[in-house]
């Protein structure tokens, strides 16, 4: 009897696991198959559970298109010039936060966290007027100043609660043998902090990659485009009706994105995993 | 004494000084914006106008009195309760099969996750095609498993757009849900489980008993994180339908960029904004105080 009703539930957990298993993944797999199909075969009902003829001209079309490469290295250009600027700011702010105790800190923390409150479109209209005057529409500048204020305040207090489990008699003990305070920081702390360092890498790259907001209004010179807007201007409006090289572009311009995820996916478990359940 | 009470006074300069850089950072693109838009939502602020004066309240009562505005805010509220409760639930069961003992476990939890590291910008290329009315894989799926006479346009259909969107959303954030709760759940020390087990708990008590309570201020913190992200949701509203079919996904997001950037209303749009803002931050709170205060408990 009461192996029937292991077996029952077991059945039942892996049948619920393959259902989401495929709900998860279909999409993934048709947008590949889809981008190694031509747009003749495409534009057929019912379609192509897999690609009859491999076809691979959109991957080579998309990667000889100069205007692709150039979202492409613009987006690259945000992202990690963001991912530098998020770390470095919020190594900063996560320490002085997590350390010492100064009058009125809380209230300071909490503003600095309801800063991810306010609808980025509201922000919008102030921030293109800002930037206008002061020269910086049309820059990299803006754009990573932009998405790095959007990944600040989480990664602030992810970094804050990773240097909170750092023991504290452990920076006590570099300071009485007369290391300066950001010596401490630097030698003896900053090595123990790799997996929230690393979490806060890959959120800010991710929120950098995946921006389209700014990238549209910020930018309008079409060799300051980001990939999220050119692929929408190019792919979802006049050029609607080429799936395939749609298709395969926007496999390319994820690919950057899984590696770094799958590599680094288990720095960023542990991250998350200090940041947003302890404390 | 003294010597001390300097050192004391180093530290906390020292500790102050290291967070000058974040808040000059969050001064230049948040706070100052944010202020000007306010200050923008009391101006007479349109193409028409001359002057661009100070017309008080006169924004926001043309606003309140519009049923666009009422309409964005119900697509808005619908939108962000339906995705954040299902993610919720779809998170809870994917997080829990992910934790329990499966085979092939740590495969599962890489590939399952995926889709949170897809682009949103890419989601919406994906379903674009799958949805899409004359070639779409849903419609072969709809109609060979019988759930569907006819093919649909979902994006172009008054009831089924919104849903639509919402699918996508669900898709493409429950992965990161998921991992959240996944998180928290390998938090909870096994030896309140072994105590229930001895107390002679079964498996559904252990879970509404233990689980469900120690997650509770997770599943607060994700659903704050995913109420405040889809609140804000641009992306996948302007790319799926733009707002449309006649206005049926039009949210406040799309409402305020229209009315800002494309009707170049600055002040009515700025306004939108703001009491979008005041809505979102009185949505959040009560999520903020369940995460805050079971932390402390």
């Amino acid at each position: 009897m009461k192996f029937n009703k292991k077996t029952v539930v077991q059945s039942f957990k892996y049948g619920l696991l393959f259902i989401l298993f495929v709900l998860f993944m279909f999409p993934v797999y048709w947008i590949i198959n889809v981008s190694l199909q031509n747009n003749a075969a495409l534009f057929q009902f019912p379609p192509h559970w897999a690609p009859q003829n491999l076809f691979i001209e959109s991957y080579r079309m998309v990667l000889a298109s100069e205007e692709f490469l150039m979202f492409y290295k613009n987006t690259f250009i945000v992202a990690a010039g963001s991912t530098l600027l998020s770390v470095l700011v919020s190594i900063l702010a996560g320490y002085g936060f997590s350390k010492f105790r100064f009058p009125s800190m809380g209230i300071l923390l909490v503003l600095f966290l309801s800063t991810q409150m306010f609808p980025a479109v509201t922000l919008l209209i102030g921030l293109y007027t800002l930037y206008g005057s002061l020269g910086l529409l049309n820059t990299y500048a803006a754009l990573i100043l932009a998405s790095t204020t959007t990944a600040l305040p989480f990664c602030i207090m992810l970094m804050k609660t990773f240097f909170d489990h750092i023991s504290k008699e452990l920076g006590e003990a570099a300071e009485m043998d007369g290391a300066t305070q950001l010596g401490t920081l630097i030698r003896v702390i900053l090595p123990l902090s790799k997996p929230g360092i690393m979490a806060v890498s890959i959120y800010t790259f991710l929120v950098a990659w995946d921006d389209f907001l700014f990238g549209l209004t910020l930018v309008s010179d079409l060799d300051m485009r980001t990939l999220s807007p050119g692929l929408s201007l190019k792919f979802l409006g006049e050029f609607s009706y080429n799936w395939s090289a749609a298709a395969a572009a926007a496999v390319i311009a994820t690919v950057p994105l899984l590696v770094v995820f799958l590599f680094l996916q288990r720095f960023m478990v542990a991250g998350l995993s200090a940041g947003s359940v302890k404390e | 004494m003294r010597k001390r009470w300097t050192r004391r006074r180093k530290q906390q300069l020292f500790g102050m000084t290291m967070i000058v850089p974040a808040a000059l950072l969050l001064c230049i693109t948040i706070v100052t914006p944010l202020f000007r838009s306010i200050y923008a939502s009391f101006l007479d602020d349109s193409l028409l106008s001359e002057d661009h004066a100070w017309n008080g309240f006169q924004n926001y009562i043309t606003l309140l009195s519009s049923s666009e505005f009422y309409h964005s805010l119900r697509v808005t509220l619908l939108y962000v309760i339906c995705v954040v409760g299902i993610e919720l639930i779809l998170g809870t069961i994917l997080a829990l099969l992910l934790h329990s003992q499966i085979r092939f476990r740590s495969f599962f939890r890489s590939i399952m996750l995926i889709p949170w590291a897809i682009p949103t910008i890419v989601s919406a290329v994906i379903f674009l095609v799958i949805y899409n009315g004359d070639y779409g894989v849903l419609n072969q799926i709809l109609m060979t498993t019988g759930i569907s006479d006819h093919k649909l346009n979902a994006l172009n259909d008054l009831t089924l757009a919104l849903p639509a969107v919402m699918g996508v959303a669900i898709w493409r954030q429950t992965p990161l849900m998921a991992i959240m709760i996944l998180a928290g759940l390998q938090n909870i020390p096994a030896s309140l489980y072994e105590a229930a087990t001895i107390d002679g708990a079964g498996a559904r008590s252990s879970f509404f008993h233990i689980t469900l309570p120690s997650l509770k201020p997770v599943l607060a913190n994700v659903a704050l994180l995913m109420t405040v992200n889809n609140f804000q949701m641009f992306t996948l509203f302007y790319t799926l339908t733009n707002g449309g079919p006649v206005g049926a996904t039009k949210s406040l997001a799309i409402l305020t960029y229209e009315t800002a950037f494309e009707q170049y209303d600055l002040g009515l749009g700025a306004a939108i904004g703001v009491i979008w803002m005041i809505l979102l931050l009185l949505f959040s709170i009560p999520l903020y105080r369940m995460a805050h205060a079971s932390r402390e408990g």
